[in-house]
């Protein structure tokens, strides 16, 4: 059996499970935040005689709208409050706490081996404890919410080696992003992944976050860092990456999959009106010390807006402390308070019809950053240094030693 | 409340990877009514759609419908709006969960969304399987549904489903 395979074996009170096998599972962890609480408050109340199996395994998150954004974000933030106190649910992050997913593995909420549910589709980015988390909706929520348990059909594993180290200057953004190209926005859909190999092995906990994320954007129903690989028969397919000759990528509109070379893309001068270090795949520290780092001494160029907003009250504190808000500040970046912020355009960033945006956050379709806005993504490095030119711009381009990295020689 | 799909309805027909930021824009994340949600179904990519769909009309989608977020706010969008059966080549898995889960018919058919076309009247007949485009005097047919699907589909939905087992047991 694969690593995932284990998980839901074990939440099923099952000695082995295979791909395909549809079984109920014992929820550990069952996390719901701002955007989808109030649906899933409504389909409570709807159950008959509805009870929360198990408060302590409950928590609530306010990102979504933090602090709120209208009337109608603060009734159902209250609702969410009032819903809280009536059920003794303690585990309450209120508006200012951060994103769920970071700040759930923060306080080691998500324990290796435990099945997690999120109403939120990157709760694969949990899976970078070693859980299985997994996205459900609201009204299977409510119905976790009074059962425990969920159905799940075993997904068959897909294994993603990566082999070498990545070079100084392309990150482990840019190697995500060229799994999520070679696979498309369906080609894991409804199968679990599972990273190892020496590029993924030797990868932080920060990064682990944003490749277990993003892993969600190829329709992976969850993700594991897995060091020993199981018995090559147990996966459905095994694929290799070099991380030796990645470079800085950018996933152009209106797709998170469409990965090109960031060298490319620059050649074309996109003007950028907003760049913005944001989400729980690129708002964690490691992502703010190399914003700070490149924006160190400079500024942030006329007519574009830098926001920055730190994925959690934690990382915000560490960056205060290390010094990198002050740099971004200094450079003329917005930092705003931890959230999902601009990731979904719920809050701060909104964008008007044909202005562009290039961002660290997780999605670029039509829409997702307001009506007509146009998104590119890119590691926190490639945002940072559009942020100093103006344009879409290679990171190397700005860098303090001139970026001469050339992979190829 | 929920249409009788075997009778002949009107199609709308979109492509691959319709994500749920275009079925309903997160701007719309607080609104948790499903006809006020269904008013803005599809805003960004057909803006004054939700005002063209006869309740009960089909969409006809291609690879991997409903990819993105987990927002629930997107099938009940296209509830809201009248959608009354989906039939696509593929479905993102969670978009799928939640489709069932409010009692919305899910049918996968490369051949149904291949040989119809936008405008074309068919009608599904989620018992037997089969669809029928009634504009071309085709047939198709799909794999029959996991019997708690079935359940959930005939109830209205995984609530409903769930409260009538609760009924049994207390």
């Amino acid at each position: 059996m694969t690593a995932t395979e284990k998980i839901l074996a074990r939440g099923a009170g099952k000695d082995s499970v295979k791909p395909g096998d549809i079984v109920e599972v014992a929820v550990d962890r069952a996390m719901i935040h701002d955007n989808n609480a109030a649906l899933t408050i409504k389909n409570f109340d709807m159950i008959y005689s509805s009870k929360v199996w198990a408060p302590e395994k409950v928590f609530f998150f306010i990102d979504h709208h933090t602090p709120s954004t209208s009337t109608k974000a603060v009734k159902h933030q209250n609702l969410m409050r009032k819903f809280a106190r009536e059920h003794a649910i303690r585990n309450f992050y209120d508006c200012g706490s951060g994103i769920s997913h970071v700040v759930m593995l923060e306080n080691d909420f998500a324990r290796p081996g435990e099945i997690v549910v999120g109403t939120d589709s990157h709760t694969t980015g949990q899976g970078a404890s070693g859980s299985f988390a997994t996205g459900i909706g609201a009204t299977e929520m409510a119905a976790v919410l009074v059962k425990g348990t969920v159905w799940l059909k075993v997904p068959g594993t897909i294994r993603i080696n990566g082999t070498g180290t990545l070079p100084k200057w392309a990150n482990a953004r840019d190697l995500v992003s060229l799994v999520l190209a070679r696979f498309g926005p369906d080609g894991a859909n409804y199968r679990a992944v599972e990273f190892g190999g020496e590029a993924f092995d030797g990868m932080s906990q920060d990064e682990r976050i944003m490749t277990c994320v993003m892993s969600m954007e190829m329709g992976a129903k969850n993700a594991l860092f897995v060091r020993d690989v199981a018995d090559a028969p147990a996966y459905e397919s095994v694929v290799y990456f070099d991380a030796d000759s990645v470079k800085p990528m950018i996933a152009v509109p209106y797709l998170p999959t469409n990965a090109v070379l960031a060298e490319e893309v620059a050649k074309k001068k996109i003007r950028v009106d907003q760049a913005a270090i944001a989400s729980c795949a690129g708002a964690l520290l490691s992502d703010l010390e190399i914003a700070a780092e490149i924006l160190n001494g400079r500024t942030v160029a006329e007519g574009t807006r830098l926001l920055v907003i730190p994925a959690t009250r934690r990382i915000y504190n560490d960056a205060l402390s290390r010094g990198y808000l002050q740099v971004l500040s200094r450079a003329g970046a917005i930092i705003s308070s931890p959230g999902c912020g601009a990731c979904g355009g719920h809050d701060v960033g909104i964008l008007a019809e044909g202005e562009v945006c290039i961002s660290s956050s997780t999605r670029n379709m039509p829409g997702r950053m307001g009506a007509g806005g146009i998104v590119y993504l890119g590691s926190s490095a490639t945002v940072a240094a559009s942020a100093v030119t103006g344009y879409i711009t290679d990171p190397r381009e700005v860098l303090p030693d001139g970026g001469r990295h050339d992979n190829a020689a | 409340m929920e249409e009788d799909t075997t009778m002949p309805h009107k199609c709308w027909k979109f492509g691959n990877n319709i994500s749920t930021d275009e079925i309903i824009s997160t701007q719309y994340m607080t609104l948790t009514d499903i006809e006020e949600l269904g008013r803005h179904v599809f805003e960004n990519i057909r803006p004054g759609m939700s005002q063209g769909i006869a309740a009960g009309d089909i969409l006809l989608v291609g690879k991997n419908m409903g990819y993105g977020s987990s927002r629930e706010h997107a099938p009940l969008a296209l509830k809201g709006a009248g959608i009354g059966a989906i039939i696509a080549i593929s479905f993102a898995r969670l978009f799928y969960r939640n489709c069932v889960n409010i009692g919305m018919p899910v049918i996968v058919s490369a051949e149904t969304v291949m040989s119809s076309e936008e405008g074309d009247f068919l009608s599904v007949d989620l018992e037997t399987g089969m669809i029928m485009n009634e504009t071309k005097k085709l047939h198709f047919r799909f794999d029959p549904f996991p019997d708690f699907i079935n359940r959930y589909l005939k109830k209205g939905g995984l609530i409903q489903a769930l409260n009538e087992e609760r009924r049994t047991v207390v």
